[in-house]
């Protein structure tokens, strides 16, 4: 479905200049157009390396951190955008759970749940957190200030830093086995193999 | 669309590898597009527009050097998807801004989002899914010149549909950690805050005392603990003669409390009461729906994420509510008799919201009510729920859900619907069947005698991690219209890409995200959808 091309020089994209109504091969065409300047970005950004932004969330009491400030002792750290409404995300987090002392164990990953919950569901954060015994580090982006930054489109979405605090993988959507995959990520960066 | 000349997705070296590090800066940002193709279905009377693909897209570019930042945003509707508002078109670039920002001062010039409070007073946000964008277009100020001091302030016009519109906003925000400020030492925290928003909008009719700025003061007291937090704020809005309160001269007000109760021992609680008059405030009076407001006023009741119980969501009453909700999550622990292994979670939820006590009265006031604390004749929204979530083994985990609910869909919807009465039941059942492969079943009846009688639903949701996953899905009201609400799609999800395809039909009704929804009409069709961030 996606052609992953490489692009070797700057990629300008112009989409349709007032091209007629009701051409659908042509919007096709557009689309496409769009698709495949996406994949270009897909293939370029893959190698590309970067910290996260100068922006502040909230702490469970609704002090203001700033994201530049997350550390691990140059540790690998796992950045997880979630929401109390959000079913996978939750999914995701229970199962990373599960095993969270065998990651630690073998990575000292840590792992910072950053909710986009708003007024109407941030205060079930804390709740449904402290009940369900999550051992993360939960934070609120209540103006979606990090998630807009960082230009995420939806949730669960996850990011992985290495130990300098750079940003070595992105990943949109949860399907159940994917934390499985995090954790060779997140173990490769700890060993260095 | 016409023949305006078009968006250029420029990223000028962006795309070169080998000269990607000598760029001073870093450049951020994310594509969505969502293209549906729609077809005639004599089944729901859906109908296809003349044009039959219709594309959603948006395109952000964020660009930060040191404390510098400045950003675009690019919206296309060629034409926008089926529910959308109609003044959803054309291509336009709908955001740009630039700011400085330190942990000190933030100053934002152009486009910004922002949020007072609870956002009962103003918050700009946006919800593509929804079709809302109500971002602010002028000056935003956030200054902290310490810890525990935070001072904002705000002026600007507001995006209506794909321009700025008439009404003007000045608004300021204060917020104190009064504990902190006061160098006193406790295991609590107290914050106490303010806002204040002014709105001037041209009025040129006959009524010369027409109340043309409206004023709305917001006070606040949050106390947390690590146990405890108690969050309140009142709101008071001056005279605002709107569309959605027909015109009246009276004041509004909203009072919002929320408690959560935390233990170390699998017991968490949260708490909420909100009243709510004549709290309709938007940028342009003229407005309904989703489109120029100024203040945020989701539903406080539970969000479920299946789809029977999601055929009767609330949504808020700005004219008159007065209701709450309590949420208990309890988890039995790791290795007790009903723990298991794993734990078993329990959440139960309630919520309750009945309309104002109110008096009709022939001044230009409209109503008064009868009591602030007093609840009014008619009920709005009922429910009750519980889920029990447990993990049996690395192999399955289950989760059952029951929900009983009575809707008022008349006051809700409008004239010609009833209350609804209705009782679900969900088994959601995961089978892990190793590292990559899993399979979840869903399977749903909704009980009723009221609208549209009885529902089944059943999902199979099939993944291979990391990156594929396949679904097949159908809703059906086999004791009225019998129509099978089918659907079928897969998702490819690679890094930061993720891309997905189905085909379906989609009931009318009501969708709602976080709270606030839009009405969204019958369609059968395709859709193509891809996102993707960097």
């Amino acid at each position: 479905m996606l052609l992953f091309i490489h692009c070797p020089c700057n990629c300008i994209v112009v989409m349709g200049a007032g091209f007629p109504k009701n051409t659908i091969m042509k919007k096709l065409a557009a689309l496409l157009t769009v698709l495949l300047f996406c994949a270009a970005i897909v293939h370029a950004q893959s190698i590309q390396n970067d910290r996260l932004p100068n922006v502040q969330v909230k702490d469970l009491n609704g002090k203001l951190v700033n994201v530049n400030s997350f550390s691990n002792n140059n540790k690998p750290i796992v950045v997880s955008f979630w929401a109390t409404w959000c079913k996978p995300c939750i999914t995701e987090l229970e199962a990373i759970a599960d095993e969270y002392g065998d990651w630690q164990n073998s990575s000292g990953v840590k792992i910072i749940a950053v909710s986009i919950d708003d007024a109407r569901t941030s205060a079930g954060i804390k709740s449904l957190v402290s009940s369900r015994g999550w051992p993360y580090e939960i934070y609120n982006d209540y103006n979606k200030d990090l998630y807009r930054a960082l230009g995420i489109a939806n949730v669960p979405y996850t990011l992985v830093l290495n130990g300098e605090g750079k940003i070595v993988e992105r990943h949109a959507g949860y399907n159940p086995g994917d934390e499985h995959h995090l954790l060779d990520v997140v173990r490769k960066l700890a060993t260095g193999r | 669309m016409n023949k305006r000349t078009l968006a250029v997705l420029l990223l000028a070296g962006y795309g070169s590898i080998a000269y990607a590090q000598e760029i001073p800066g870093k450049l951020s940002g994310g594509l969505e597009s969502n293209n549906q193709y729609y077809t005639d279905d004599n089944a729901t009377k859906a109908k296809a527009p003349t044009d039959r693909l219709a594309t959603n897209s948006y395109f952000t570019l964020n660009y930060t050097l040191k404390n510098f930042y400045a950003g675009i945003q690019l919206e296309s509707y060629l034409p926008a998807l089926m529910g959308y508002p109609e003044g959803l078109k054309g291509t336009k670039l709908t955001h740009r801004f630039a700011g400085y920002r330190t942990d000190k001062i933030d100053i934002t010039a152009g486009n910004f989002y922002e949020q007072y409070g609870n956002g009962l007073v103003f918050r700009s946000f946006e919800e593509r899914q929804l079709g809302i964008d109500n971002i602010m277009d002028g000056v935003n100020v956030r200054f902290t010149p310490l810890k525990s001091l935070r001072f904002k302030a705000t002026y600007g016009l507001q995006r209506v549909l794909m321009e700025n519109g008439e009404g003007i906003m000045r608004g300021a925000d204060l917020e104190l950690d009064l504990l902190d400020l006061l160098k006193v030492r406790r295991n609590f925290g107290i914050t106490l805050g303010g806002s204040y928003v002014n709105r001037f909008q041209k009025y040129s009719g006959p009524d010369d005392d027409f109340p043309r700025a409206v004023n709305a003061y917001s006070a606040r007291f949050a106390l947390d603990n690590t146990y405890y937090n108690l969050n309140v704020e009142y709101v008071g809005k001056s005279e605002d003669p709107n569309n959605i309160n027909k015109n009246i001269y009276r004041k509004g007000s909203a009072l919002y409390i929320s408690q959560s109760i935390t233990t170390n021992k699998g017991l968490g609680i949260d708490m909420a009461f909100r009243r709510l008059e004549n709290m309709d405030f938007r940028t342009d009076r003229t407005q309904k729906d989703n489109i120029a407001t100024l203040n945020y006023l989701p539903a406080l009741t539970k969000l479920y994420t299946y789809s029977l119980p999601n055929l009767y969501p609330y949504a808020a009453q700005s004219m008159g509510e007065i209701g709450g909700k309590a949420d208990i999550y309890y988890q039995f622990k790791r290795g007790s008799a009903i723990g298991g292994r794993y734990g078993t979670k329990i959440s139960l939820t309630a919520s309750l919201y009945r309309d104002l006590d109110t008096l009709h009265v022939k001044s230009k006031e409209g109503f008064t009510t009868t009591g602030f604390w007093r609840f009014g004749p008619t009920e709005l929204y009922r429910d009750v729920n519980v889920t029990v979530e447990r993990r049996w083994s690395s192999f399955i985990k289950t989760i059952f859900s029951y929900i009983n609910l009575n809707y008022n869909k008349g006051y809700i919807l409008g004239p010609g619907y009833g209350l609804v009465h209705a009782n679900t039941a969900v088994a959601d059942v995961l089978f892990n069947f190793d590292r990559k492969n899993a399979l979840r079943v869903e399977l749903q009846h909704l009980w009723t005698a009221d609208d549209e009688k009885n529902w089944a639903a059943a999902l199979l949701e099939y993944s291979y991690a990391p990156g594929w996953s396949f679904y097949v899905s159908d809703m059906y009201n086999y004791q009225s219209a019998k129509i099978h609400y089918y659907g079928v799609g897969g998702a490819y999800n690679y890094r930061a890409a993720r891309v997905s395809l189905s085909y379906g039909r989609q009931r009318e009704g009501l969708l709602c995200v976080g709270g606030i929804c839009r009405i969204v009409p019958a369609y059968t069709g395709a859709n193509l959808s891809f996102t993707y961030n960097f």
